[in-house]
Parts: C-alpha cells; sequence; structure tokens
C-alpha cells in the first residue's frame, strides 16, 4: 500500500490533487495506507517515517515565501531513500524532465495546466504504475567508481563487463543497454566490488550476467552477444562461482 | 674490449635508437600507444634486426612501415608512409648532424668516431636533445603535428616529403652499401663514399628543415582558417538567435497588450456581477492563454542560462535548424553553467557532431524529438543528447568503428571524431545508451579535481 506524500501551497490546487488520487483509488485497485497534503516543505520531511518504493511524492517545485524549493525537498528525500517515488506536479515552463531525471531520478512530470481528465488521467498513470511497482523492490544496488578524473555510477545488476580501451588508461564499461568509457584502472575495478569477478588482464566481468563459457577456447558470452577472454588460471574459480549461483 | 663485448654494446644502442624512434612516432602520430606496447615493438624489431643483420642496414629505416598496418589508425597511405618514415628519417638525419658536427668540433677522424662505442653512445643521447630543441626552435609542436590529406595543399607538401624521406633513405643507405662493399674490395669505386654522402646528407637537411616548415606553417595557417570559419559562424548563429528570441519577445509584448483588454472586460464583468460573462471571458481567452507558450520554440529561451557565447549560438542554430525539420526539441538548462574544462574548440566539434547525428536520425521518425539538457551535478557537468530513433536499439559496439555506421558514412567518420576528442582529455566520459526506441548520448565533464 502507498504512502502518499503532497507538497503544494496552494489550497486549489492541492483540493485538486487530492481529488484525483481519491477518483484513481475509487476507479483503480490502487490502495494507499496514509495520504497527506503539506504546504511547508520542512513538515513534509518531518512527516517521513518509512522507505522504500511505496513511498510516494508529488512535490510542487515553486513553494511561495520558502526558500527550500521542491527540488531541494527532493534531493533531500532521495539521500535518505533511494526508492521512494518522486513526481512533480508544476507549472509547463518548470518542466527540466532529463535534468530531474539525473538529480533526483524523478519518473515523472505532470503539468498543472492540464484539462480536468488528462490531469486525472496522468495522477491515476504514475499512481497505478507506482503500486504495481511495490512488489518488485529491490535493495539499492548501485556499482560506484570514483577517482580524481572520473565518476561512474550505474545499476549493478546492468553490468556486463569491464574492459581496458585502446586508449592509455581508459576503461569501457559495457552495460545490458550502455557503453561507457572513462578514465580508471581495470585492477581498481576488480577491487571495488566483490560480486565483479577478474576474469583477465584486461576484463573483469559481472558472473550474474555471463550467459556462456566457452571452456576450450576460454571465452566468456553475454546476454549481449559480446564475449571477452579470461585467462587460463581464473576459469576455473569463475566455473565454480556461476555453479554456486544455480 | 672483447669482440663480445663490442658486439653487445653494439646491440644495446641499436635497441636504444628503435626505442627514441618509438616514442618519436608516439609523439609525431598522436597515437596514445601504451609504453609497453612500445617496448613489446621495440624488442621485436630489434630481434629482426640481429636476425637480419648486415642487409638490416638498408631494410631498417622501413621497419615502422611494417608495424603500422597493425596498429589501429584511420590514415590513407599518404598519412602511414609520412609518419612510418618520419622518425627514421629524423633519427638518421639527425645523427648524422650531429656526428658531423662532433667530430669537426672534436678533431676525430670517421674511422676512430665510427669504430668507438663512446662516440656512437654520445650519438644516440644527443640525438633526444636535439630533436626536441630542433623542433622547439622552428616552431614546430610534435604533439600537435596532425597532418590533413585533405587540404590540397598538404596533401602535396606531405607527398613531396614522402618522396624526400624514400629517396634520402635510399641513397644514404645505398651509399653506405657501397662503402662497405667497397671496403672489402667486392666492388672498387673511384670516388669518396663518404664525401658524397655527406653532400647528401646536407642537401636534405635542407630540404628536409624548408619542408617542415612550410608544412607546418600551412597546417597552422590553416587552423587559423578553421577558426575564423567558425567564428563567422558563430557570428551567424547568434545574430539568429538574436532574431529569435526578438520574435519571441514580441510574442509576449502581443500577449501582454491582450491580457490587459481581457482584464479591463473582466473587471467589467465583475463591477456588473455577471457571472456569465465572466464565465465565458475566462473560456474564451484565458483558458488557453498559457498554452501558446508550451510551443517548443520557447525552449530556446532557456539557452540565456548558458554563458558562452559560441556555445550558445551553435545550440540554437542547431535546434532551430531541427524544429524546422519537424523535430518536437526540448533544451533543459537549469541554472547559469559555462563550457566545462577543455579546448572550446574541441567542445564545440563534439557538440555540433552530436547534434547534427540526433537530428539526422530524429528526422527519419515520424514525430521525431530531440533534446538537449546540460547542468552540474555535484562534482560534475553533465550533457545529455537523446534523440528518438526508428529501431528499438542501436547496436552501440559497431556504431564506433571508423567508417562504418548504420546512417552512412559521415555518422560514423563523426562519432571516431568525438572518440579522438574525448580520449584528449582524462576528466571526460562518453556513455552512449539506447533502448525504448532512444539513443541518448551522455558526455559527463569531472571538475573535482580543480
Amino acid at each position: 500500500m502507498l504512502n502518499i506524500f503532497i507538497l503544494e501551497d496552494d489550497h486549489f490546487q492541492q483540493a485538486r490533487l487530492e481529488n484525483a488520487i481519491k477518483n484513481c483509488i475509487d476507479t483503480t485497485d490502487v490502495k494507499y495506507k496514509y495520504c497527506e497534503v503539506f504546504g511547508k516543505p520542512n513538515q513534509l520531511l518531518e512527516a517521513i517515517t518509512e522507505t522504500g518504493n511505496h513511498q510516494f511524492f508529488f512535490l510542487d517545485i515553486e513553494i511561495k515565501g520558502q526558500e527550500k524549493k521542491g527540488i531541494e525537498v527532493a534531493r533531500e528525500i532521495r539521500e535518505r531513500d533511494p526508492n521512494a517515488v518522486i513526481v512533480f506536479v508544476t507549472t509547463h515552463s518548470e518542466f527540466m524532465p532529463v535534468t530531474y531525471r539525473y538529480h533526483v531520478s524523478a519518473l515523472d512530470f505532470i503539468d498543472k495546466g492540464l484539462k480536468e481528465t488528462e490531469f486525472q488521467e496522468a495522477v491515476s498513470q504514475v499512481l497505478e504504475h507506482a503500486y504495481k511497482n511495490i512488489p518488485y523492490s529491490v535493495a539499492d544496488n548501485s556499482f560506484v567508481y570514483k577517482t580524481n578524473h572520473s565518476h561512474v555510477q550505474v545499476p549493478f545488476n546492468d553490468i556486463l563487463y569491464f574492459e581496458t580501451s585502446p586508449t592509455v588508461h581508459k576503461i569501457i564499461l559495457r552495460t545490458k543497454t550502455r557503453q561507457m568509457e572513462f578514465y580508471g584502472k581495470i585492477s581498481d575495478i576488480a577491487k571495488t566490488d566483490k560480486r565483479l569477478y577478474h576474469a583477465h588482464r584486461a576484463c573483469v566481468v559481472n558472473p550474474d550476467n555471463i550467459t556462456r563459457i566457452d571452456r576450450t577456447n576460454h571465452i566468456v558470452f553475454f546476454e549481449n552477444g559480446d564475449s571477452c577472454f579470461i585467462s587460463r588460471l581464473k576459469q576455473k574459480k569463475l566455473v565454480e562461482i556461476m555453479e554456486n549461483k544455480l | 674490449m672483447t669482440l663480445l663485448q663490442t658486439f653487445l654494446s653494439i646491440q644495446v644502442i641499436l635497441y636504444i635508437d628503435i626505442l627514441i624512434r618509438l616514442f618519436i612516432f608516439r609523439q609525431i602520430s598522436g597515437l596514445g600507444l601504451r609504453v609497453r606496447l612500445i617496448v613489446k615493438i621495440s624488442l621485436i624489431l630489434w630481434g629482426v634486426r640481429l636476425i637480419l643483420l648486415r642487409s638490416s642496414i638498408f631494410l631498417e629505416p622501413f621497419f615502422l612501415l611494417a608495424v603500422i598496418p597493425f596498429l589501429k589508425t584511420d590514415w590513407n597511405k599518404t598519412q602511414k608512409i609520412f609518419y612510418g618514415l618520419l622518425p627514421a628519417v629524423i633519427s638518421d638525419m639527425f645523427m648524422r648532424v650531429i656526428g658531423l658536427y662532433l667530430r669537426f668540433l672534436l678533431n676525430v677522424d670517421i674511422v676512430t668516431f665510427n669504430n668507438s662505442i663512446f662516440f656512437n653512445v654520445l650519438l644516440t643521447l644527443l640525438l633526444i636533445p636535439f630533436y626536441h630543441y630542433f623542433f622547439k626552435g622552428l616552431g614546430v609542436k610534435a604533439e600537435e603535428f596532425e597532418i590533413d590529406t585533405k587540404d590540397r595543399m598538404v596533401k602535396n607538401v606531405v607527398v613531396a616529403m614522402n618522396t624526400l624521406f624514400l629517396t634520402y633513405l635510399l641513397l644514404i643507405r645505398g651509399n653506405l652499401i657501397l662503402e662497405i662493399a667497397n671496403e672489402r674490395n667486392f666492388i672498387h669505386l673511384n670516388w669518396d663514399p663518404y664525401f658524397i654522402r655527406t653532400n647528401i646528407l646536407l642537401i636534405y637537411f635542407v630540404l628536409f628543415t624548408v619542408s617542415l616548415l612550410f608544412l607546418n606553417y600551412r597546417l597552422k595557417e590553416k587552423k587559423e582558417e578553421e577558426i575564423q570559419y567558425l567564428k563567422d559562424r558563430q557570428l551567424t548563429n547568434l545574430s539568429q538567435y538574436s532574431r529569435h528570441v526578438e520574435s519571441l519577445y514580441r510574442d509576449i509584448r502581443s500577449f501582454r497588450h491582450d491580457y490587459t483588454n481581457i482584464l479591463v472586460s473582466l473587471n467589467e464583468a465583475i463591477k456588473a456581477e455577471d457571472i456569465s460573462q465572466i464565465k465565458s471571458v475566462y473560456q474564451a481567452v484565458i483558458a488557453d492563454s498559457d498554452k501558446q507558450f508550451y510551443n517548443s520554440k520557447y525552449d530556446i529561451a532557456e539557452l540565456s542560462n548558458i554563458q558562452n557565447d559560441a556555445m550558445k549560438s551553435l545550440l540554437s542554430a542547431k535546434m532551430l535548424e531541427a524544429q524546422n525539420k519537424g523535430i518536437a526539441i526540448s533544451v533543459e538548462v537549469a541554472s547559469q553553467i559555462d563550457t566545462p574544462d577543455m579546448e572550446l574548440i574541441d567542445f564545440i566539434t563534439m557538440l555540433s557532431i552530436l547534434l547534427d547525428n540526433a537530428t539526422e536520425a530524429a528526422a527519419e521518425v515520424r514525430d521525431g524529438r530531440l533534446g538537449f539538457a546540460y547542468f552540474v551535478k555535484e562534482d560534475r557537468k553533465i550533457m545529455v543528447i537523446e534523440n528518438s530513433i526508428q529501431e528499438e536499439s542501436v547496436e552501440i559496439s559497431s556504431i564506433y568503428n571508423y567508417g562504418i555506421s548504420s546512417k552512412g558514412e559521415n555518422r560514423g567518420i563523426g562519432l571516431a571524431n568525438i572518440k579522438t576528442i574525448v580520449n584528449k582529455y582524462p576528466n571526460v566520459s562518453l556513455s552512449t545508451n539506447s533502448y525504448n526506441h532512444q539513443f541518448i548520448q551522455e558526455l559527463t565533464f569531472f571538475e573535482g579535481n580543480k
């Protein structure tokens, strides 16, 4: 069940949003345990007692007479709770979906200027999405690598492998959907996270995402068809790691 | 000294010579070869030289030509020959010039000089400072010696220099072989090979210096032309941007004018307490009045947060161009922000390629979208360029290969250029992501170590 927090200083807007939420509860199978409206950012932050992906926040960006804007509130929520769902309800001119996705992993933006039915639809959509996702809670699973020259942060489960780049001192990271090249050392990467395996001088792999090992030719394969070499000495241990997982 | 000792010390000198050449090659070619790889190559070349023994005198200057095909380069034939021969010519020519000078200075005759291990070591070691100060004295920056054969003049000079290198090496080394044959009485020469060699050396040294200077001058001039062209473009873009902003301002002014009128009639209706008229005025004009500002052309106004004019003008030009092609654009620049910590020309080139690629891909999709976002997060600046694509996702490992591209040749070359630029900066990382009919390029400029 969702815990819904609303940050909105305008009474009319508060009522409108509350109405939309109520309508959504009535017409869909979304359920909530708690729903509260706050006019001041600090009150909202003080009221948070739980963490998790059932914590749902509707935030207005511009709050009259308040130093702390919606975005700072979002940042504080995110610091405490990596899984909370954040949706900004704001005027169109304040839309910054990409920027806020990077800053606080905001799920969506809802435009206050939408007509009633569209507004209702947008609110229902995000609530339903969040409600359906509650059972799929994942622990904070980021892989973070930080040096003097780079700062890499990706979900660990997406990582396929790291390999040395043809460019000196650079490393290529391959995940399920992306490829990233950054400054770093392959041996440091292997040390950063115990779940990774240093399979070859030039390659560190995520055993979780290996689909197959060609034991005669010493090659490991990943789900996207990519492959990398594994040194003879390290193959046995990797096979063991993978068998233990099964 | 025993024969073995002499042999060994000569081998060490030869090895150092190969090593120096490879490092010169690394510097001039701009290829970021790892030291480990250089050591490997040098050992192989040294081994080959050992096996070939005497005949290597003739073949050895051309060794690098055989190495280059194994390296990852995007050079054409002319560039390969140039980069492959230049280190050998530099090392051979400079060592001979230094030797000539040393002999003159210390008054040593050629036979003693050639047979002395001490002089050979000295010669090899002096090569490094001589090379360094020779280039410095001519004002040639070896690290920036990128020869672009697309320029006809540059190409002609490079071809001429290649011919120069080839004839020089053939003449000098051929002359050496004749000398050896003469000494062993295989043939009988009635002229002094050493005298001829010295003349060849001096003539070619002058020719080499002159052509190097000219090439350097032309490369610099070309760079300046490019910068001038960019500046001109920037000016055009900037004035286009200001015209666009002016038109937005006119829109807002006319809206303000309408707005005053509406408020007056509303006020009248309120005074008369005529609810139905209030309703009709609201419905007719105010309800959707801010919708006209939803148009993405107003997004361009976000660019005012960008402090650098070159970047601002390029972005506005590219975004307006995309919009004219019917692409829905969005621009997010949340707060005042400047260009990242890198050469402006590199950054602008990169930005321009990324936006061109994104526009090209988005134009092929119905209801194509192009999004640009640039912001600061903690200790880094992040730039995100997103566009919609026809396919579900793009195979990322394939698009960075030189010349290969799903969208024709140019795009591949563009991306290869981006890689080359990114590789120059350790604090810049490039991430390419593609899923759900989207293609996302994300550049992170790490500025935490300032």
